[in-house]
């Protein structure tokens, strides 16, 4: 059996050709329109890029966008006032924290942010009822990883899920996720014995280390849906934590680095904006 | 070969004498303050009459300040908001817990949210769970802690270790993968939907079992050498039984927590050190 190639793009597209569509409809009959807040912390290194492209994604699909740049010396309490004062306009519908400098704790900024204004599900508020069951803000790589699965048509139930990494925004929610819809989950990671015996017998293997290529055809089950999260600089160019050369000769399904799951990502951010203003 | 059985009345022992020496500092550093528990408990069910009785009596024991609001099955949803909302407000309560489960009337998420976080000692509040999903500070439900302790005990080491996990309940299942990953073990979560229950639970150097399912668990199971511990307990007749089948299971495990008297009498300890904990933290100290 021929390996498939699971495109993350094209789903992506036609996922945000329908947002388009519906975001008008939602301003048409009920004269109310989706609003992200992007909250930045400069850092030197290519995060404006990421947040540029965000509000790109966000303005064509008729989603109305700020971007808040702060200095990177900003102080945590500056970062915390400005997420209140987000909280407070009615035009924002969502918040979107990037990650932050060493010197500012991330979790206590988002521990500030209005449980229904947290888009990307991030609030320990939030964390906690995502895993108690309430799954009103899953966040975005986890639902597009869950997506992409699904777009392969195999049936996840019963079946045998490994998920190495086990991250708290992305390994373990996918897991938890996964688990929901009745697979038997298996989380590994680094530190896991037997790595490779583990990960051949998944029906369902998802990887999310940031280590280039680590996991090889050999490490995977004749058949498998591969879902590569990773995404490495390694020269010039990007590669997912499997190599792909390998993996694609043994697997049934697998994604591609770039245009798998990161494409994906930056899509249901905006389903999520879509479904908090409804 | 025979497996050992560990006895949570054992494990519970070391931690009791533990809290009692760090509660004679407390006491001085705090001016005398002591830990206070607030307890609600609504309508007549004598199983969760009998649980708020022995928590009481374990406060007691210690010294805590013990409190317990009991009100009649047919209050209504505000009201028990109300008493909450007292108990939150109150300077001399550090930890709150609703004893569950509570009448229909009464939506149970409702009740929980509306704990003060920083009180919620059972760690059932979203805002722990969170925390917990993060490693950040929150209170460890009592049954999933329990369950480390005794891990504790006999000095096992996780890292890189395979725990099965059978149930994924939000009280018991999630949490313990959630703490047993927090030790580097491998963890895999299996179900009633599991199709072959009995391969994943041989993959398992430490196998948790929680279901409610008696002798549902057989030796032919259990790797050799693992560790079982069993979480579940259904009454059957006059008899309390758990899942694991212990007869079969202890020819190949190298340890078995029993049923009764295995993580059951370790949880109202681990309630008691919640309580601790909040208490320390109200008052700053680590």
């Amino acid at each position: 059996m021929a390996t498939k190639i699971i495109k993350g793009t094209d789903i992506a597209m036609g996922i945000r050709k329908e947002i388009k569509q519906q975001v008008a409809k939602l301003k048409a009959d009920k004269k109310r329109q989706p609003g992200l807040a992007i909250v930045l912390v400069e850092s030197p290194r290519g995060r404006t890029h990421v947040a540029q492209l965000k509000k790109r994604i966000c303005e064509a699909a008729g989603i109305y966008c700020e971007l808040h740049s702060l200095h990177a010396l900003s102080s945590q309490r500056e970062v915390i006032e400005l997420i209140q004062k987000l909280n407070q306009n009615p035009k924002i519908t969502g918040i979107n924290v990037h990650p932050v400098p060493k010197h500012i704790d991330y979790h206590d900024i988002v521990s500030h942010l209005d449980p229904d204004k947290d888009v990307e599900g991030v609030s320990p508020f939030n964390v906690g009822n995502f895993l108690i069951g309430d799954k009103r803000f899953i966040p975005f790589t986890p639902r597009g990883v869950i997506k992409l699965i699904e777009s392969t048509g195999v049936e996840i139930a019963g079946k045998r899920a490994v998920i190495v990494g086990r991250s708290q925004h992305v390994g373990l929610p996918i897991g938890f996720l996964l688990l929901e819809l009745n697979a038997t989950v298996s989380f590994a990671h680094s530190r896991s014995w037997y790595l490779a015996e583990l990960t051949r017998q998944a029906d369902i293997l998802v990887v999310a280390t940031g280590h280039p290529e680590m996991i090889t055809g050999a490490m995977i089950k004749p058949g498998a849906v591969v879902i590569d999260v990773g995404s490495n600089s390694v020269g010039t160019h990007l590669v997912g934590d499997v190599e792909h050369s390998s993996a694609a000769r043994v697997a049934g399904w697998i994604t591609e680095v770039p245009g798998g799951v990161g494409p994906m990502t930056m899509t249901m951010l905006l389903t999520n904006l879509l479904e908090c203003c409804k | 070969m025979s497996a050992k059985f560990v006895y949570g009345k054992e494990v519970a022992t070391t931690i009791r004498s533990q809290i009692v020496s760090e509660l004679a500092t407390l006491k001085e550093l705090t001016g005398g303050d002591v830990p206070g528990l607030g307890v609600v408990l609504v309508g007549e069910d004598p199983a969760s009459r009998a649980y708020v009785v022995g928590k009481q009596k374990r406060g007691k024991v210690f010294g805590y300040h013990s409190v317990v609001r009991h009100v009649p099955a047919d209050t209504k949803q505000k009201d028990v908001l109300h008493l909450i909302e007292e108990l939150n407000e109150d300077d001399s309560i550090h930890g709150i817990l609703v004893q569950l489960p509570l009448p229909d009337q009464i939506d149970e998420k409702a009740v929980i949210d509306a704990i003060n976080h920083k009180k919620d000692v059972d760690g059932f509040h979203p805002r722990n769970v969170g925390n917990l999903v993060s490693g950040k500070d929150s209170f460890i439900p009592c049954t999933p802690n329990a369950c480390m302790k005794i891990l504790e005990h006999i000095h096992y080491d996780l890292k890189g270790k395979h725990v099965v996990v059978v149930g994924r309940s939000n009280i018991v299942g999630k949490p313990i993968s959630l703490l047993m990953l927090r030790q580097h073990a491998t963890v895999t979560v299996c179900h009633s939907n599991t199709p072959d229950l009995a391969a994943v639970c041989r993959e398992g150097d430490v196998v948790v079992v929680a279901v409610g399912e008696p002798g549902l668990i057989t030796g032919d199971m259990i790797k050799k050498n693992a560790v079982v511990i069993d979480v579940g307990v259904t009454r059957v007749g006059e008899k309390l039984v758990g899942d694991v089948d212990v007869e079969s299971v202890k020819e190949v495990a190298s340890y078995i927590t029993p049923v009764p008297g295995g993580v059951g009498p370790m949880t109202i300890t681990m309630l008691m050190l919640n309580t601790l904990q909040a208490f320390k933290r109200k008052h700053g100290l680590k």
